[in-house]
């Protein structure tokens, strides 16, 4: 029997031992993995779309496991990072959550520990990608809008009434209407409280 | 003028002059010059103006006496006295003794409303004048009598000025006498020094007054007997200081001793007495010296040394944590890949069918982790080990070919040349390949340690191995800090460090190992710098298996 994987777990170890025997844990529970004894090798790997995780030791050869989550931060990699010490100490730990550390397990680690902090990597991995989604669709259904439109849309989402948007552009009430409805079938929104979630979510503003 | 009269003039310059010779403080010095003057000459009223400290007028200063004069005494009392241009001029600068003339209309010292009723006033204005310089100025004013001021007065006068002046400049000196005395006094209490004088044949001392304080002794005694000056020595130091004394007297050499002194309420100091023998003025032979009082300095020291004491078992205690944080590592890793691994078995084996190419790879890694574990407990055993010695024949400078391999990073990062000197006569010896590594290893060490704050030359260890009657003698020899002769049976006490960072064990465990292959381990100063460890073992066994104690 196989199933579709759950995501894919990057794990990043310099013991060939320990790493395959974390691989084999994931692989059971059906995750896809990806095996690297170095964060240069990680880095040279290209991400596929999948939802993913990394699962990172912090006392690596070469860049560190918090210089690695450290420059995939500052490249705007929003892969999940659960980090792995074999020697935990309190500032390290510290260090590593602050960076946006999903979960900070120390070796020896219990399965279930590393197995529910993978499932919720991934879980919050696959609400960011959904996220990004939505983002993007969004995005161009408003590209879709035209000059008038947007303005009529920031001018709503605001909290203005038709006639005040009317004022504020010079046109007629009944245009206003007749531009809001267009746009909210344009956008997908039922509700003008639902356009002016939008409206934020696509940071319009006056 | 009657002979009696002339008699009596006499007797008052001289009681005048013996008044002011006796004065030795400025101020008591105007005074008495003042009330002499006017004593002696009947005028109604003076004054009396001293310079500052002499100095003031070395040159002639125009501004004087207006703004610097010191000390004025005046009868009536005034609280300025100012000397008019003209007279400035011709008293002070040129020293000239001025006599009121006709027509002189400025005077000082006269109430204005009563000197018009009363006429005419004479003045007197003598400059007080010492190897050349104005240290002041007498002036004297009295109602308008010609006679006053009679030329024999005025020469009376001038011969009680120059007594002042000599006597100004005497106070001026023993002025200066009482204040380095005040300086020597002070500066002896701040440094908590006294000086002494002590006459080897009369026992009796003459010291500061901050000996005094040291010995708890009454300023009344003096010069002080040597029993007053033994009952205040610690009563299990006086043997040894006496002893000292002696010594250093018979052989007139320098005197430096270190001894407890005892206060009458019980209060215990550290003295620590230097001195140099001379022969003094009544040509007996003295010591003479300074004691200091080094409590504060011992107390000092104690704490320092009880902070090191504690900083080295705070770092013995830090390694010893250090060492648990990488047997933590060593295990956790395969541990958490057993875990692992087992988990994914019995998953491999839950599944339907069952995966059992999957879990056998898992079991299988299980075992590799194990031993792994395994063997990272039996290197922490063999590190524990205090059982049988294994002897095989071994090769003594193969061993520490090995032992500089391992070391010779540590080796290059502390910037040490190696210098080997073998004797390659040495046949194979019987001995604990292992433990012998150890000992090379731990004595390498050592000096490397040694080493690590040597500056200004070379930091070279010289190995060096010799076939001596039977045994070989190997010898560390560094550049280093070197040993304290008396330190040098201590150092290989289980737990002494002197190291930052030691635990304590290295010598203690190398003088172990050597004692239990028959031999034996030593340190010793080295030639020029340094210290050297030097170890002996019979090349051959002479009973096997012997246990280490």
């Amino acid at each position: 029997m196989t199933m579709s994987p759950l995501g894919i777990v990057h794990i990043v170890d310099d013991d060939t031992l320990v790493r395959e025997s974390l691989a084999d844990l994931l692989r059971s529970l059906n995750y896809q993995v990806a095996l690297y004894p170095s964060a240069a090798e990680f880095l040279d790997n290209r991400l596929s779309e999948a939802p993913a995780c990394l699962v990172l030791d912090v006392r690596l050869p070469g860049a560190s496991g918090l210089e690695l989550q450290d420059y995939l931060a500052r490249v705007d990699i929003k892969l999940p990072v659960i980090l792995m010490t074999g020697f935990a100490d309190v500032p390290m730990s510290v260090k590593g959550m602050k960076a946006g550390a999903i979960d900070f397990l120390t070796k020896p680690i219990r399965d279930q520990d590393l197995i529910d902090a993978v499932a919720a990597a991934i879980r919050s991995d696959q609400d960011h990608r959904r996220q990004m989604a939505e983002i993007g669709e969004l995005q161009a259904r408003y590209g879709l809008l035209t000059p008038r439109e947007r303005q009529v849309v920031a001018l709503v989402a605001s909290g203005l009434m038709n006639k005040q948007v009317a004022n504020e552009l010079s046109i007629s009430e009944v245009t206003v209407k007749m531009h809001r409805g267009s746009a909210m079938r344009k956008l997908g929104a039922k509700s003008v409280a639902r356009l002016a979630r939008m409206a934020e979510i696509l940071h319009l503003s006056r | 003028m009657k002979l009696g009269e002339e008699t009596f003039e006499l007797d008052l310059i001289a009681k005048a002059l013996r008044t002011i010779s006796k004065e030795i403080s400025y101020e008591g010095l105007a005074k008495a010059l003042l009330d002499a003057a006017l004593d002696y000459s009947g005028a109604a009223r003076g004054a009396v103006v001293l310079s500052e400290g002499g100095e003031l007028v070395a040159k002639a200063d125009a501004s004087f006496p207006r703004e610097r004069a010191r000390i004025l005494v005046s009868r009536p009392p005034l609280d300025e006295f100012r000397l008019p241009g003209e007279l400035d001029e011709r008293v002070l600068t040129r020293q000239e003794t001025v006599l009121s003339s006709e027509g002189w209309r400025d005077f000082i010292l006269a109430d204005p409303a009563e000197r018009q009723a009363s006429g005419d006033v004479v003045f007197l204005c003598l400059p007080l004048v010492h190897q050349q310089r104005t240290v002041g100025v007498l002036y004297l004013e009295a109602e308008a009598e010609p006679e006053i001021f009679t030329q024999k007065r005025l020469a009376a006068m001038s011969l009680l000025a120059s007594q002042a002046a000599v006597s100004f400049e005497s106070a001026q000196l023993f002025e200066a006498l009482r204040e380095t005395n005040m300086w020597m006094i002070r500066g002896q209490r701040l440094g908590r020094m006294g000086s002494y004088r002590w006459n080897t044949r009369t026992l009796l001392s003459r010291a500061s007054r901050e000996c005094y304080r040291i010995f708890d002794i009454d300023l009344g005694v003096n010069p002080v007997p040597f029993e007053v000056f033994g009952s205040r020595i610690h009563p299990d130091d006086l043997p040894a200081l006496e002893r000292a004394l002696e010594e250093a007297v018979s052989a007139r050499a320098p005197f430096n001793h270190e001894y407890r002194v005892v206060h009458r309420d019980g209060k215990t100091l550290n003295v620590v007495a230097v001195g140099e023998f001379d022969v003094g003025p009544s040509g007996d032979v003295e010591l003479e010296g300074i004691i200091t009082d080094v409590t504060e300095r011992k107390i000092e020291e104690q704490a320092l040394t009880d902070a090191r004491v504690e900083l080295a078992r705070a770092a013995r205690l830090a390694s010893l944590g250090e060492l648990a944080g990488s047997i933590i590592h060593e295990v956790s890793q395969p541990l958490t890949g057993i875990i692992a691994s087992a988990e994914a078995c019995l998953r491999w084996l839950a599944r339907d069918p069952v995966e059992l190419v999957d879990a056998r790879k898992s079991a299988t890694r299980i075992i590799e982790l194990a031993h792994r574990a395994t063997a990272v407990v039996c290197g922490l055993r063999s590190l524990a080990r205090e059982g049988q010695v294994r002897f095989a024949d071994v090769r003594l400078h193969e061993v520490i070919d090995e032992i500089l391999l391992l070391v010779k990073g540590e080796l290059e990062r502390a910037s040490i040349t190696v210098k080997t000197d073998f004797d390659h006569s040495i046949p194979p010896i019987e001995a604990d390949r292992v433990q012998l590594q150890q000992v090379v290893l731990n004595l390498t060490r050592n000096a490397v340690d040694a080493m690590a704050d040597v500056a200004g030359r070379p930091r070279v260890l010289t190995i060096a191995s010799r076939l001596l009657a039977g045994e070989v003698h190997l010898a560390f020899a560094d550049t280093g800090v070197g040993i304290d002769p008396s330190m040098s049976e201590r150092l290989f006490d289980v737990l002494y460090t002197t190291k930052r960072g030691g635990l304590g064990l290295g010598l203690s465990i190398c003088r172990k190992i050597i004692g239990a292959h028959g031999g034996r381990l030593w340190a010793e100063q080295n030639v020029n710098f340094g210290a050297k460890f030097t170890f002996s073992i019979p090349t051959r066994q002479s009973a096997h298996g012997s246990e280490m104690k």
